[in-house]
């Protein structure tokens, strides 16, 4: 059938075939929700798994990743105009003074993959431009650290939107190399993961999505 | 309890090089994995009353050569001999602006592009991929630089022989023969690693460049001073801290094979040992580094899964040195009490030095805000509990 012959294309990064099938789908009438949940996401959610245990590589996950993006930008505009939302909006960026970016990318990709709306702010992102970029949808803010010397910007960042009193109506995930689910409950952050596929997982579950 | 020195610590070094006990475990600062970044080394050498003016070593790390008072006083057994760009290579930083900001902009040999903004002074990230939409055909017409260029080289043999003959300590290259992570210097790493599977051949075209370039450097190199070498470092990073970056079976096909490359160059030209750096959990990798020829492998990321300091002592510690791994660089180092340090340093001690085999160093380079009273604390740690009687 073939959606499933869609999830197999995402699962393989075949993005040609990804989009090709997408496009016949929609032709044929299918609900962009449906190619959106039983292609897409059905396939990033395997990706994860298979990349959690161990048969995926962060090159498999990257093809993968590509191949549902392009996908999914041939779908967005359907989606709009049937009225689906995303399962939630997140703000991701690299804390203030940290310049790497490599870790966060994979991290949107696969926050995307879930359903997710990602509003990524880059690299080096000072608190106030966090503070700026919560709206009235954004459910999540995803903070990322490579270094131990910048990880206490993430605290910083936490601090700044105490202070805009924007905190309450965020979660706040953070992940990078030197980050712990120990340093999480020390700084007040809402969760921890330790890789991009349990961060799409994570999100989900601190807004109750399934 | 008083300890006494027996040894000389270049024969420190290779007593513990050659899985024999020394007189005590080796102790390592300064290297290009094993160093320290300038700000951390200015804040220890303000703790130690010293005044000197800072030498780089490496500005894409932004670490320090740290002084022979520092040296000494630390007990390090080693000192690194390196090499420099030919005469014919005009590098150099540049002070740009740009979104602004000011950057500071470093143009190396294969055209890579690393930036740092001048107001964190932390790192050089690669802000420009010469590579990053080249064809196979781009990769063979590349201008590659000659790694083979004699002027590379000139005065290496005269500085190493001076410090053989003059000091008493263990000599090794800086790091070198890094042919696997170049190419994604020159790609980009995204690119690189989707080419991986949509396009291995483009890897190969590149890998075989790197790999020749690296063969043609350790010729020239190792005929100037492989017979004063006791160490060549190697590296590329394979493994992140859940295990391989990439597949496997991809290293196997490809990457090894060029690496065997270079180390089999290096066996043709000097005796000395080979040291290979790979970061995260390579435990899976560790059979084939034997097999290839490597003797010691850094910096035994501790923290990660695989790399239980035990489990790697009992598994490998016939047939392999652990150089590193004396104190976990992201949870403790930076963030314990000098009493924590102590003890972390003394537990992996005693695992890792029974028969010889351990280098001390904690794991990679000492980072930005480590309290230089640790960085004490670990290094007295590991001359207190490295003494084998």
């Amino acid at each position: 059938m073939g959606l499933e012959e869609l999830k197999h294309a995402v699962i393989d990064g075949d993005q040609e075939r990804a989009i090709d099938l997408t496009q016949s789908e929609l032709e044929m009438g299918t609900a962009p929700e449906r190619i959106l949940q039983e292609g897409l996401i059905a396939a990033m959610d395997e990706v994860g798994r298979l990349f959690e245990c161990g048969e995926f590589f962060v090159p498999e996950m990257l093809i993968a990743a590509h191949a549902m993006q392009s996908a999914l930008s041939l779908l967005q505009p359907r989606l709009a105009a049937a009225g689906v939302q995303a399962v939630g909006k997140v703000v991701i960026g690299t804390v203030k003074g940290d310049l790497h970016d490599i870790g966060k990318n994979l991290v949107s990709m696969m926050l995307k993959g879930a359903g997710f709306e990602v509003v990524d702010l880059g690299a080096d992102v000072p608190p106030d431009k966090f503070v700026k970029a919560i709206d009235d949808k954004a459910g999540i803010v995803a903070l990322s650290a490579l270094l131990t010397t910048t990880m206490p910007a993430m605290k910083t960042t936490i601090d700044a939107l105490v202070e805009a009193r924007v905190r309450s109506r965020v979660k706040v995930i953070i992940g990078g190399a030197p980050v712990t689910q120990a340093y999480a409950n020390q700084i007040g952050a809402d969760g921890y993961a330790p890789d991009a596929s349990s961060a799409a997982r994570l999100a989900k579950s601190l807004l109750d999505v399934a | 309890m008083l300890h006494t020195e027996t040894m000389s610590p270049r024969e420190r070094v290779i007593k513990a090089l050659n899985h024999e006990e020394p007189d005590r475990i080796p102790i390592d600062l300064g290297g290009f994995q094993t160093g320290i970044h300038k700000k951390a080394y200015q804040a220890l050498i303000q703790h130690l009353g010293l005044e000197e003016t800072i030498q780089d070593l490496d500005p894409v790390q932004q670490l320090a050569i740290p002084s022979e008072a520092v040296l000494e006083k630390l007990h390090a057994d080693i000192r690194y001999v390196t090499a420099h760009g030919p005469d014919s290579f005009q590098g150099g930083i540049e002070l740009n602006e740009r979104n602004g900001r000011r950057w500071y902009d470093l143009r190396d040999e294969f055209g890579v592009v690393w930036s740092m903004p001048d107001d964190q002074m932390l790192y050089m990230d690669i802000s420009y991929h010469p590579l990053a939409d080249a064809a196979i055909k781009d990769v063979e017409n590349y201008p590659f630089p000659d790694g083979s260029a004699p002027s590379r080289f000139t005065g290496v043999r005269e500085k190493a022989l001076a410090m053989r003959q003059n000091t008493p300590y263990a000599l090794s290259s800086g790091i070198c023969g890094v042919t696997y992570e170049v190419c994604w210097y020159m790609r980009g790493l995204e690119r690189w690693f989707m080419d991986m599977i949509e396009n291995p051949a483009f890897c190969e075209a590149l890998i075989n460049r790197t790999a020749q370039y690296w063969v043609d450097w350790m010729t020239g190199f190792l005929e100037q001073v492989g017979d004063l070498l006791d160490i060549v470092m190697i590296g590329d990073d394979l493994a992140g801290q859940h295990g391989p970056l990439f597949s496997p079976k991809f290293y196997r096909q490809v990457v090894r094979p060029r690496q065997q490359r270079v180390i089999d160059t290096i066996k043709k030209h000097t005796p000395a040992k080979i040291w290979y750096h790979t970061c995260g959990d390579c435990s899976q990798y560790i059979p084939d580094l034997i097999e290839m020829g490597v003797d010691i492998l850094n910096p035994v990321q501790i923290s990660t899964r695989g790399m239980d300091p035990k489990r790697l002592k009992d598994t490998f510690g016939q047939n392999l040195v652990f150089w590193g791994g004396g104190i976990d660089s992201q949870h403790v180092l930076p963030f314990a009490t000098p009493d924590k340090i102590r003890e972390d340093v003394k537990k992996n001690v005693e695992i890792f030095k029974p028969g010889g085999g351990y280098v001390f160093n904690n794991v990679h380079n000492i980072q930005v805000g480590v309290p230089p009273e640790n960085i004490v604390a670990m290094y007295e740690a590991a001359y207190e509990f490295g003494f084998y009687s």
